[in-house]
């Protein structure tokens, strides 16, 4: 079954869907939306495809997925045979459902304050810098937690859709001017993130990650 | 209330916004100079724009955007004369907004060398990073700064690319916050695509950048062409919004310029000789409303 | 205490082959390490067009500025210029560099001139635990903590011996560089005390 995603290239959310298709090594087809300056996502024909105008929007045959989380979700139940990216083992997985819905809760003001920065696009956040960088610092706070144990991501000693659903929330803060200067831990984890086979850049991660 | 601008910064055409966002019957407060700005269009479409404390000022409506000046027109908006060409697409990019001053966004703008760091595997690649020498000139009857016969090997240049090119380059100063550059079309080598940067600046060190692209291109779809300059120019923010000072130093010895550099070195003289301040680190002393300028 | 060794992270946070940015006392600085290992401290800022160098990345034993990819060396002379590969740089181009030192799983570093006296010493049994962000500035945080002029105090914490390192970052920020003492200590419940400090001198600390 093919892959469509409906895609933005500067957007955070699109850019989980495309890392979650390239360390699952899927091929996909691109569907560009205008969403700045066109507000395509407004229009009845994407509303269509995503009742929230929420985007990215992942098309497989007849299933049309327009949350993040679910794309996510999807992707690794659906075409990860080894059952790596959302463990099936319970204990592991709630662990890994736990990151994945801190990445796109908390963590997503993240996204907020980078959509501020750039576009000056309203936010239902009242104070998007104050939450980003306090939810970094929980990220930082629990990464910190998993060096003690001596595992090198999110949810264990393996990588799992929660570092994916929360790398772009990091390494795009520098686009909201969030340099990571005091959050080496979360630096570090970048890094090993961006090491990973299959790993996709995206305009605004900095090389230095 | 504009008499404190100095007249090479509050005569010139400065970008307000794109046409598109102006629909008619519709009103927008923007910032311009450190001021705020009324612009309006009326039911019969006619953009009009005012300082919000009362004064009318002119406004121009070219090239898919609309634009002002503070003070009296020293003269005509810039002749883009491509744009008579009528088998060239337009497409706007919208307003990306910078912490930096608009005259770095400029700078950067005309700069070959940080193709292969900055745009790796678009504009340039790191094992052919060489600039070779280029003309520059001040060009006095249109009192623009050019720069001819600049040459780049190039991966992707521009959207429609299928493979990588030599480029050759045009660099046009049209403003002291305008620019915009002539570039091979690799649709049909024989005459160039046109990709311009019109920056509002806001604030000295903050600035709206309004990307547009005037090119030869039937296969890409217009928010491919979108998306492809959108890519370049969020690659080229993280580099602009981290330069320090955010202010532009005009003074010769604050940084190092190199060969590569020539049109910025040009820039800069004749910005200095024009007598801009605003957005430069020797005017910030005339100008109160930067705060956090390192 | 400009000009006193003042910590700026942990070790095992900048392992080789690395650049990350450093605010110490308002400054921008880049602290990095050699592919071989070699620790230095440069002002954050290439000489050429003023792009901050903590976002470039190692080669080898030089810093390359994301902007144009200028070699800067482990001395601070500049090695390489892309855009014209047969120029040889100017000795006199150079990027400012500060002292840094290496003690007890710490980083040290002065914006002065090094002073002549080593950075404090650590105890032979600490792990590095942590650096926690504080969102005060270093004098409110190092009252809390009872540190007077010192820049590493020990402190008692729900019975775990922490050895904290007080970095002033800015007029609102300050870092602490957390190690901990005993060898039978758990990690993970000393961070959680660590953690539960840090939270009680921001609600103490915070401005009415």
């Amino acid at each position: 079954m093919s892959l469509v995603l409906h895609d933005w290239e500067l957007s955070a959310d699109a850019y989980r869907a495309r890392l979650a298709l390239g360390m699952l090594d899927l091929p996909y087809t691109k569907v560009p939306v205008d969403v700045v300056p066109g507000r395509e996502t407004d229009t009845p024909a994407f509303r269509a495809l995503s009742p929230t105008g929420a985007m990215p929007v992942l098309v497989e045959g007849d299933l049309v997925l327009s949350e993040i989380g679910a794309i996510l979700i999807h992707l690794a139940e659906r075409h990860d045979p080894a059952g790596t990216w959302l463990p099936r083992e319970p204990a592991r997985r709630a662990r890994c459902l736990d990151r994945l819905l801190f990445a796109l809760g908390s963590l997503r003001a993240c996204d907020a304050a980078r959509d501020a920065a750039l576009f000056e696009t309203p936010s239902r956040i009242a104070d998007p810098l104050a939450e980003a960088r306090a939810a970094l610092r929980v990220l930082e706070s629990l990464l910190a937690r998993r060096a003690l144990a001596g595992e090198a991501f999110l949810a264990g000693e393996e990588p799992t859709i929660a570092d994916l659903a929360a790398f772009p929330a990091a390494a795009l803060a520098v686009d909201w001017g969030e340099d990571l200067a005091l959050l080496p831990k979360t630096r570090l984890w970048t890094r090993r993130v961006r090491a990973l086979p299959g790993f996709t850049t995206m305009p605004g991660v900095p090389e230095f990650l | 209330m504009t008499r404190d601008l100095e007249p090479a910064v509050r005569d010139a055409w400065h970008v307000l916004c794109r046409s598109a966002d102006l629909a008619p019957g519709a009103a927008t407060r923007l910032r311009l100079l450190s001021r705020d700005v009324e612009v309006a269009r009326n039911a019969a479409g006619t953009v009009s724009a005012r300082l919000l404390d009362g004064e009318a000022v002119a406004t121009r409506e070219a090239y898919g955007h609309v634009f002002a000046c503070l003070g009296t027109p020293a003269a005509p908006l810039f002749d883009i004369a491509e744009f008579a060409e009528d088998d060239r697409r337009l497409a706007t990019c919208g307003a990306v907004r910078v912490r930096a001053s608009g005259l770095r966004l400029v700078e950067n703008f005309l700069d070959m060398a940080h193709f292969p760091f900055v745009h790796t595997d678009l504009l340039g690649v790191e094992e052919r990073p060489e600039v070779p020498r280029y003309d520059i000139e001040i060009r006095r009857d249109v009192d623009e700064v050019w720069a001819t016969n600049c040459r780049f090997w190039q991966p992707r240049a521009a959207a429609s690319s299928a493979e990588g090119q030599m480029s050759e380059y045009l660099y046009r100063v049209a403003g002291p916050f305008a620019v915009m550059l002539y570039k091979t079309c690799p649709a049909d080598p024989s005459r160039f695509d046109v990709i311009g940067l019109l920056i509002r600046p806001a604030e000295p060190d903050l600035s709206y950048a309004y990307a547009f692209v005037l090119v030869l291109d039937e296969a890409s779809s217009e928010t491919a062409i979108v998306h492809f300059q959108q890519t370049i120019f969020l690659q080229d923010r993280i580099v602009l919004e981290n330069q320090r000072p955010r202010l532009l130093p005009l003074a010769p010895n604050a940084e190092t310029p190199t060969r590569a550099d020539m049109s910025s070195v040009a820039y800069r003289r004749w910005l200095k000789e024009k007598g801009v301040r605003y957005g430069t680190v020797e005017g910030l002393a005339g100008h109160g409303e930067a705060e956090g300028v390192p | 205490m400009r000009g006193g060794w003042c910590p700026i992270g942990l070790s095992q946070d900048l392992p080789a082959g690395i650049a990350a940015p450093v605010i110490l006392d308002g400054r921008e600085l880049v602290a990095w390490r050699t592919g071989e290992g070699v620790l230095r401290l440069f002002e954050d800022r290439c000489p050429h067009r003023g792009m901050r160098l903590s976002f470039g990345f190692v080669r080898g034993d030089a810093l390359v500025c994301l902007y144009h990819g200028w070699r800067w060396g482990a001395d601070g002379g500049c090695r390489a210029i892309p855009a014209h590969p047969e120029l040889t740089p100017p000795k006199s181009l150079v990027v400012p560099r500060f002292a840094v030192r290496e003690a007890g799983g710490l980083v040290w570093a002065a914006l002065g001139d090094g002073p002549d006296d080593p950075p404090p010493e650590t105890p032979a049994d600490v792990r590095p635990l942590a650096t926690l962000a504080i969102d005060l500035p270093a004098d409110v945080v190092s009252a809390a903590l009872g540190a007077g002029e010192e820049r590493l105090v020990e402190k008692e914490e729900a019975g775990f011996a922490l050895l904290l390192a007080i970095q002033p970052v800015d007029a609102r920020r300050s870092s602490l560089h957390v190690l901990l003492r005993g060898a039978d200590a758990s990690p993970l419940a000393a961070l959680d005390a660590a953690e539960a400090l840090r939270m009680r001198i921001e609600r103490e600390g915070a401005p009415a």
